[in-house]
């Protein structure tokens, strides 16, 4: 199949490779999809000024004269085993304006990249990418037969301060001024202490008019209602997205999650849990 | 008795480092699948030219007598540690604690909210290190494979253990392919015996016919399912059944048995 062939057309985009006309509009998909990772601002970087960069290896689908996805391939060479490499191709980033999500824009660049004149040209044996389990089972794996890697590499994570929890208070707050959660935060007000092992205390004043984060041994509360103690690893399971509050009973019936306050200040503390989970939120650990 | 001297040191990056630090990566991971080093300029466009790294943000480990590069450490502001390698050959347990104390102090400094540090799992040197510091560690982002032209590939992992193959069987093996992206021929062929290992999409006369999807071939191939587990799991048909045990000797030859190291800088 070429460029541009049936399978798109059918869906009234095409795809094609990139063009130097496209660079603005796929910086823009970029930063707007990946804006957690220094504010989406990589692309002339990663790929213009990349020495292995091959422009014809970035797919565009392009509907009405508007780039609505892209999918960048990028040359490699993989070494198999300490007597076999081979040439590869690392699928980067791909993404598709969220418009457009769910009509198989992705699959169609996927399989136009596959077809294209640069990848028969180069002509790569294996393709890898970086990716998130389910976002990898859900398609990469049933669009492009991509299978788990058994790497063995492994990511030691320490947190040196708490700047991204007093970012997420600061969209919080901002919420609460617009008048957002008033009624849930009626006459609520919360001292917490938050001790974790080889981490900033870390300690939020919560309240009606809104949350006030302070961080380390001087901004933190000796009058504190409520004190947890626990270490960045239970932490961690806890705020997954899936059995958070299962997490929670888990961790504290093991020992791993300690609390300490009076009972009242407990249950409240309970009852709005939500406020701590959307301070965690955002991949904070 | 008097004070230990310190083998090594540690200083900021310096031009002409490139060549070095290249090797360095080539020589520590030589043992590992993974992407190769290509090149000085390619680790210079990787490490030195991330928008989130700046040259003081790179420490060089020496030895002190010699002065050859024995590690290195490429801190971000961003809080990655895209790298962290050292020479296999010298003692990691001086060097390693040496290089992330730098970079702790780089980043905290440089205002991170947290270190990332990626490491192999088997590297006791950076372990030890990281859970002296505090660290906890993460599952990383997990690394996916898949195959875009597989004769090419059975071919090439044939011809690497040619050997092993011409020595033990003397068969052509049909596979035939449920369920695989439209690019791959759902049959191929492999024929081994003592003249050599020839696999092609073209009609051969053939001696065991294998049936199975896609992703278990796959995964056979990549390591990640081992030939008796997939048979005692019913993932795949051997005929005539009297070849089964011939046939799951010859996947387990075919097998990859890499180690997998992916640095950060690789996947940023």
């Amino acid at each position: 199949m070429a460029e541009g062939s049936g399978l798109s057309e059918a869906r009234e985009y095409s795809c094609r490779s990139l063009d130097k006309r496209d660079e603005e509009e796929v910086k823009r998909l970029i930063k707007n999809a990946f804006r957690e990772f220094l504010d989406g601002e990589y692309w002339d970087w990663k790929y213009k000024q990349n020495p292995d960069f091959d422009p014809s290896l970035v797919m565009v689908a392009e509907k009405d004269g508007q780039v609505i996805g892209c999918n960048h391939w990028l040359l490699k060479d993989l070494r198999l085993s300490p007597t076999l490499e081979v040439k590869a191709v690392l699928g980067a980033d791909i993404v598709v304006n969220p418009e457009f999500r769910g009509k198989g824009v992705g699959k169609a660049l996927l399989v136009s990249l596959r077809y294209s004149e640069a990848v028969k040209r180069n002509n790569p044996v294996i393709i890898y990418m970086f990716a998130d389990a389910n976002l990898a089972q859900n398609f990469y794996t049933p669009t492009g037969g991509y299978v788990p890697l058994p790497d063995r590499t492994v990511s030691y994570v320490k947190i040196l301060n708490w700047g991204k929890v007093k970012e997420n208070a600061r969209l919080l707050n901002e919420e609460i001024s617009a008048g957002k959660f008033k009624s849930r935060l009626a006459g609520f007000e919360l001292k917490v202490l938050f001790k974790i092992d080889n981490a900033p205390a870390l300690c939020f004043y919560i309240a009606e008019e809104g949350i006030q984060v302070s961080e380390g041994d001087d901004g933190c509360f000796e009058d504190a209602d409520i004190v947890v103690c626990s270490d960045l690893a239970t932490l961690r399971q806890m705020y997954r997205k899936r059995g958070r509050k299962t997490n929670l009973f888990r961790a504290t019936l093991t020992g791993k999650l300690k609390f300490r306050g009076k009972i009242s200040k407990l249950l409240s503390f309970y009852r709005n849990l939500w406020i701590i989970e959307q301070l965690f939120s955002r991949r904070v650990i | 008795m008097g004070k230990k001297v310190a083998k090594y040191d540690v200083r900021t990056f310096q031009d002409g480092d490139e060549a070095k630090i290249a090797q360095l990566l080539n020589k520590a991971y030589a043992d590992y699948g993974g992407p190769a080093m290509k090149s000085p300029e390619y680790w210079r466009w990787r490490c030195l030219e991330r928008p989130d790294v700046e040259r003081s943000g790179l420490f060089v480990a020496f030895d002190r007598l010699k002065g050859d590069v024995v590690g290195h450490v490429v801190a971000g502001r961003s809080g990655n540690v895209w790298e962290l390698c050292y020479d296999p050959e010298h003692d990691g347990e001086e060097i390693v604690p040496m290089l992330i104390d730098k970079a702790v102090r780089y980043l905290e400094k440089a205002g991170a909210t947290s270190i990332n540090i990626t490491a192999p799992e088997e590297d006791k040197a950076i372990r030890r290190t990281c859970m002296d510091y505090g660290f906890i560690s993460n599952p990383p982002s997990k690394v996916f494979l898949s195959v875009l032209d597989l004769v090419e590939l059975a071919s090439l992992l044939a011809n690497d253990k040619r050997g092993e193959l011409m020595a033990r069987f003397d068969e052509t093996v049909l596979v035939k392919l449920e369920d695989a992206p439209s690019w791959i021929s759902s049959t191929i062929f492999m024929k081994i015996g003592k003249n050599g290992v020839q696999v092609t999409d073209k009609l051969l006369p053939h001696s065991v016919n294998l049936e199975t999807d896609f992703l278990t071939f796959c995964s056979l191939l990549f390591g990640n399912l081992s030939p008796s587990k997939a048979l005692s799991s019913a993932k795949f048909r051997v005929t005539p059944s009297s070849k089964v045990s011939t046939l799951v000797e010859i996947l387990s030859c075919l097998r990859m048995k890499t180690k997998w190291f992916f640095p950060l800088s690789e996947f940023g």
